[in-house]
């Protein structure tokens, strides 16, 4: 039986799909994995067809279906969802072992959370295994924001604030250019806090 | 986790299909539900359309979309509207209502933007829902 592992948010441009890409790689020198990439705009399908080695599919409809045909024969799954609501992000939370909700540590971006543990509380009651993580992303160096976000999420008993903080870098946008994760890039911060990611994370 | 979590999920239609955000219909979403919990938690019962385009109203057997703005951002629309209303008939209603679905168009794509634009119903009625 396969870890499932959702990234999604309702809010867009928080680096989901950044984030996905970088765990595709790590979650693939782990186990048999594959990349499903339910958000129309196919981002991390694209990134993945320039690679032979990351398995990705797209799936826009049916997601409880195409999972469980893909459950037994794979180690890790890995779903990058669309930064709205829909009724593929709720199924993947009625699956899904692991959630992962990258945010920016900005108020706008924070009080998205709000609805997302309003549906993780829902679909608890059915998937009570679900464990939800909130990732600080893209934080801006330097600032008071990312204390305060900190506090913020502090006050949200469904979300598990992940200790590591991925900051904004040129490094994560080259690496998904390249069609690379950061790991596999020249030694880099971002590199040391995506592997410090992977060990908190796996 | 157990072995069923497939069969336990999909036995939870009402989370996945009730109350999913309109203007983040999933493409899968063909047909919707009759009932519908609104974010202000009023039950919206809805029936598919059978009146003629010329009874069909908005405010009549339609639904609103409430939007808070700063004084400022409906000044700046409304100025936008009074210059478009000088080279043709509209109206802030028209203008907001035409904007955002050409916006949603682009996002969800034509083909999936008629499908849903031919789903009609109407509102039939309204009330609290019970707690």
């Amino acid at each position: 039986m396969a870890k499932i592992i959702c990234v999604a948010n309702r809010k867009g441009g928080v680096g989901k799909t950044t984030l996905t890409t970088n765990l595709a790689v790590a979650l693939n020198n782990k186990g048999k994995s594959i990349l499903i990439d339910a958000d129309e705009q196919q981002s991390a399908f694209k990134w993945a067809n320039q690679r032979e080695d990351i398995e990705c599919i797209t799936v826009h409809s049916d997601l409880l279906e195409k999972l469980e045909k893909l459950d037994k024969e794979y180690e890790y799954i890995l779903i990058d969802v669309a930064g709205r609501d829909s009724t593929i992000f709720r199924e993947a939370l009625l699956v899904s072992d692991t959630l992962i909700v990258p945010t920016q540590p900005s108020l706008l971006d924070l009080e998205v959370l709000d609805y997302m543990q309003e549906k993780i509380t829902t679909a608890k009651k059915t998937n009570e295994n679900l464990k939800a993580y909130v990732l600080i992303n893209r934080a801006a160096v330097r600032t008071t924001e990312l204390k305060d976000a900190i506090e913020f999420i502090a006050e949200f008993d469904q979300f598990k604030l992940l200790k590591t903080v991925l900051f904004e870098r040129k490094q994560f946008r080259d690496a998904i250019v390249e069609s690379k994760s950061v790991t596999e890039m020249n030694a880099s911060k971002a590199k040391d806090e995506l592997n410090q990611l992977i060990i908190e994370l796996l | 986790m157990s072995e069923n979590r497939f069969a336990k999920a999909r036995q939870n239609k009402e989370f996945t299909h009730i109350d999913v955000n309109s203007d983040a219909k999933d493409s899968t979403d063909s047909t919707p539900s009759n009932k519908i919990v609104t974010r202000n938690k009023s039950v919206v019962l809805l029936e598919p359309n059978t009146l003629p385009v010329s009874t069909r109203s908005r405010t009549k057997n339609g639904r609103n979309l409430t939007i808070p703005l700063f004084v400022e951002e409906l000044n700046i629309i409304e100025k936008a509207v009074t210059i478009l209303g000088q080279k043709s008939d509209t109206s802030i209603n028209n203008f907001i209502r035409q904007t955002i679905l050409d916006q949603c168009k682009k996002i969800i794509g034509k083909e999936e933007y008629q499908k849903m634009l031919s789903q009609q119903f109407n509102v039939i009625k309204t009330s609290k829902e019970k707690n």
